[in-house]
């Protein structure tokens, strides 16, 4: 989707807090976790991640101590927006199931490219 | 309510445990099932343990929404680890709703309504907030 839209479409990555923190919510998979309590230590882990998962969108970082963007996008574990050419908020991802329609992401991007 | 919180911390026993973590690591990038299917499993596993021949999904659904029943009771709220750190919530913000401007880090820091005039001038923008984990 990036690749396919991205000379019509901004895109962007927040990194927000860790949902499986191994100090938290623990769950073991191939990467272990604490949750960064530092701006420096969110960049480090935003940083690794960049590089393991070779991740090209632009990566902008919350920081932790005031966790601002989670707290006003409501955007933990994970969530998607689409925001209009005005600014205005045209899509905010709603879970069923604990998941996301990633098709209806696009379907609401493509809504805002018709002419 | 003596008795649900057995049953809670057993579940939180088990879910913790290397054994259960071990197979919550095997899953990781399979299509076919996720950890949610085998806290699932888990989850009735634990009820089947302490059932006593009644509804076992009635047990389930008592065991699930514990919390929410006993909302006073802290003790309740703080076993379980989905409770202790579930950040999750619809929140206020609504479609229509001016994008907030928040101040984000790296490289520099920059404010996300400057990061949209900047890179998306006159077109949409997709935000993908998430973590590595």
């Amino acid at each position: 989707m990036y690749d396919r839209l991205s000379a019509q479409v901004a895109f962007v990555s927040v990194y927000i807090a860790e949902a499986h923190a191994d100090d938290e919510w623990r769950l073991r998979g191939t990467v272990t976790v604490d949750q960064p309590k530092t701006t420096a230590e969110r960049v480090s882990v935003a940083h690794r991640f960049r590089a393991a998962m070779n991740w090209r969108i632009p990566l902008l970082i919350d920081p932790p101590e005031t966790n601002a963007f989670e707290r006003l996008f409501a955007s933990w574990p994970v969530r998607f927006f689409v925001v209009d050419a005005r600014g205005r908020m045209h899509y905010i991802a709603e879970p069923v199931d604990g998941t996301y329609d990633i098709l209806e992401l696009e379907e609401r991007v493509q809504e805002l490219l018709r002419p | 309510m003596v008795f649900l919180k057995r049953v809670l911390r057993r579940e939180e026993q088990l879910r913790m445990c290397d054994a259960q973590q071990d197979l919550f690591a095997q899953v990781e990038g399979r299509f076919d099932m996720d950890w949610i299917d085998l806290a699932d499993t888990l989850q009735r596993n634990v009820v089947a343990e302490f059932g006593d021949g009644g509804d076992p999904d009635l047990a389930l659904r008592l065991l699930r929404t514990a919390a929410k029943r006993f909302p006073d009771d802290h003790e309740m709220a703080a076993i379980s680890v989905y409770r202790r750190h579930n950040k999750a919530r619809r929140g206020d913000l609504r479609v229509g709703d001016v994008m907030p401007d928040v101040m984000l880090a790296a490289p520099a820091p920059m404010s996300l309504d400057d990061y949209r005039r900047r890179h998306a001038p006159n077109r949409p923008m997709v935000i993908i907030a998430g973590s590595w984990t």
